[in-house]
């Protein structure tokens, strides 16, 4: 076997383990989110987790590698590779996208727990992975295809892409484009019942702070989730040389910077230092870190990091003072750490250090994906809310999504709480 | 009437209302309607003050049963009264006048019984809660169009429970206006005082309502 040969299965089997571990982060989501939520709602946000990967891996395949990473002229979209029938390098090429393409309808889930019917759910997984993500994903991304595409009758580029936009993992493309939906999925559906108070009383309290039902578990997909980080942002790195160690380094000095800023801070603001919160500080770090994780120094991933936490957990606040309900803080973590991220790839970089021109392309990218991302998914909510009803009832709230969705509970030998059992 | 004579009348109704709670743990359903009725004869023949050893010496002498009982009725009614007293509040509430005399129908006595428990849940979390929340559940119920024609009887319904710290329903309730009511009660009570309050709220009162013999007829997780 030539050493070309052998160096190329070496990459495939990273990009593969990457993938599994990728994969692994939804249980990493699924663990976090369902801690999160009462504990009437645990079957509905793993059910959530679990059907994102079957039919966000499904649309993918069907339209979104082709919009992705078919071949375009203009750099808008893609147009070849729709129904993905590659093989070898460009199939593995493919499921680690799919993965990701996963990740990204995941971080709406979290946010539209508890409140959101599990069918509408479904049709924005569709619409995320089918339209909002891949299109933003060409603009960013298109090249990475190109290369490997053995359908490509174009050299193909994103107009992001050309224009020299830098997202190494994702911070833009897969988290902000995720916290973004997320955003319009939270107004569109309004708050869950007794999250804010009635205006009559809101001049002496304006919210109800709905806690997890079970922080060990959000514990365990915290550190389920940072592990993947790893093959996340590994993966992203396409071969195996010593860039990897940079990028593992600078990932994890990120989420670390992440922890300590997020506590740093809730402390200068006098508030309590809170485990689901601290975990989001170390999230926000991670999301960050994915922009210009193979470039960073080391001290800059740090000041990345830190900085993502804080300006995770001042979006999340200022999402509280408008009265919107983000049940796991998640526009905060991906969407607002994830355009920081991206913006701190162009002025932090060494080779483009405080560049005004590649900070420039920075902002057009995270801009571009706000302006993409938000009212595409504002209007895709409120085109299903017009097909079918897009809330549960009041009552369905209240009995819990779980039996009122799935006609079962999460934990049907230890609840303690009083559950309905259907007609008798 | 005279405000010493209406001092009086309160005083004997949450007197009741707390020796109710204590009966329902020593006697049975018949035996609290004939007792229900001792208390108001005593009342109206001119007793201020019905103390528990008093009450219990009439129970034991009238009521069918209770001859043996006369230890268990006495410290029963001492422990919750001096319970209520010393401001310890407990969360079980008395049963209505009207369940009592068998005078509403099952769902509707089922209702009546959960919400006189969320309501003195209320009560005991945050007073100042109850008055904001017996006055918004109204104007809840009028901007529901299906349950608007029962605003009237559950304004009564408030009135009562804020006087005697029990409430009646003074008519049988359909059972879709009950579901509904409970929808109005959720989120008037989730915006007040927190959704996880609400829920662990509910629980309770349908744990205690499932207690009640109307619930062999009508299950309270229906209203869940």
């Amino acid at each position: 076997m030539a050493i070309e040969d052998l160096a190329q299965n070496i990459n495939l089997i990273l990009l593969g383990v990457c993938t599994i571990f990728v994969f692994f982060m939804q249980a990493g989501f699924a663990m976090l989110e369902s801690g999160l939520v009462r504990s009437k709602n645990t079957v509905n946000v793993l059910m959530k987790n679990y059907i994102d990967v079957g039919v966000g891996t499904l649309t993918f395949w069907l339209v979104g590698y082709g919009l992705m990473y078919g071949a375009s002229d203009s750099g808008w979209f893609g147009m070849s590779n729709f129904t993905f029938s590659g093989t070898g390098a460009e199939s593995m090429f493919f499921i680690f996208q799919a993965m990701f393409a996963a990740t990204a309808v995941t971080i709406v889930s979290g946010a539209v727990a508890e409140r959101i019917r599990y069918m509408a759910y479904i049709l924005v997984s569709v619409f995320i992975c089918g339209l909002i993500y891949p299109v933003f994903g060409h603009w960013a991304w298109a090249g990475l295809g190109d290369a490997i595409s053995a359908n490509s009758w174009v050299e193909t580029q994103g107009w992001l892409e050309k224009m020299g936009f830098r997202d190494f993992a994702g911070a833009t493309v897969v988290h902000a484009i995720g916290g973004w939906c997320a955003l319009a999925g939270v107004i569109v559906l309004g708050s869950r019942m007794g999250r804010f108070t009635s205006e009559e009383e809101s001049k002496k309290k304006t919210s109800n702070f709905i806690y997890g039902h079970n922080l060990p578990i959000v514990a365990l997909g915290a550190f389920i989730l940072w592990a993947g980080w790893f093959a996340f942002n590994m993966g992203s790195a396409g071969e195996a040389n010593e860039s990897l160690g940079t990028v593992l380094m600078n990932t994890h000095l990120a989420g670390s910077a992440g922890c300590l800023g997020m506590i740093i801070f809730l402390v200068l603001m006098g508030k309590p230092i809170a485990f689901p919160t601290t975990i989001n500080g170390g999230l926000a770090g991670l999301v960050a870190s994915c922009a210009g994780a193979d470039v960073f120094a080391p001290g800059m991933a740090i000041i990345v990091g830190f900085a993502g936490a804080i300006i995770a957990q001042s979006g999340n606040m200022l999402l509280e003072r408008f009265r919107l309900d983000d049940a796991v803080g998640a526009v905060g973590v991906h969407g607002f750490a994830g355009a920081w991220g991206t913006i701190a790839a162009g002025l932090l970089a060494p080779d483009t250090f405080f560049q005004f021109s590649q900070l420039k392309v920075q902002l057009i990218g995270v801009g571009a994906s706000f302006l993409w991302a938000f009212p595409i998914a504002f209007i895709a909510f409120k085109a299903i809310s017009i097909i079918m009803p897009l809330r549960v009832s009041t009552r369905e709230e209240r009995r819990g999504l779980d039996f009122a969705e799935h006609n079962e509970v999460g934990y049907p030998e230890f609840i303690t709480t009083v559950t309905h059992q259907g007609a008798n | 009437m005279s405000a010493v004579a209406k001092d009086v009348s309160n005083t004997q109704n949450k007197t009741k209302a707390r020796y109710l709670v204590a009966l329902k743990h020593v006697l049975d359903w018949d035996q609290i309607r004939h007792s229900v009725a001792l208390y108001d004869e005593l009342c109206a023949s001119g007793v201020e003050d019905v103390t528990p050893a008093r009450y219990a010496s009439e129970i034991v002498s009238k009521v069918r049963g209770a001859s043996n009982l006369e230890q268990e009725i006495v410290s029963a009614l001492t422990n919750e009264l001096s319970g209520s007293e010393s401001g310890r509040q407990s969360r079980d509430v008395a049963p209505s006048a009207a369940v009592i005399a068998g005078k509403m129908d099952a769902p509707t006595a089922v209702f009546n019984a959960i919400l006189n428990s969320v309501m003195a849940q209320v009560r005991d979390k945050n007073a100042a809660k109850l008055g904001a929340i017996s006055r918004k559940l109204p104007k809840e119920l009028a901007a529901s169009g299906g349950v608007s024609k029962f605003e009237g009887t559950f304004k009564n319904w408030v009135q009562t429970f804020e006087v005697q710290q029990v409430g009646d329903m003074s008519e049988d309730l359909p059972v879709s206006a009950i579901t509904s009511l409970m929808d109005a009660l959720y989120g008037v009570i989730c915006d007040s005082c927190g959704p996880q309050f609400t829920d662990k709220a509910i629980d309770t009162a349908i744990s205690d309502a499932e207690k009640m013999p109307e619930a062999r007829k009508y299950p309270p997780r229906q209203l869940l």
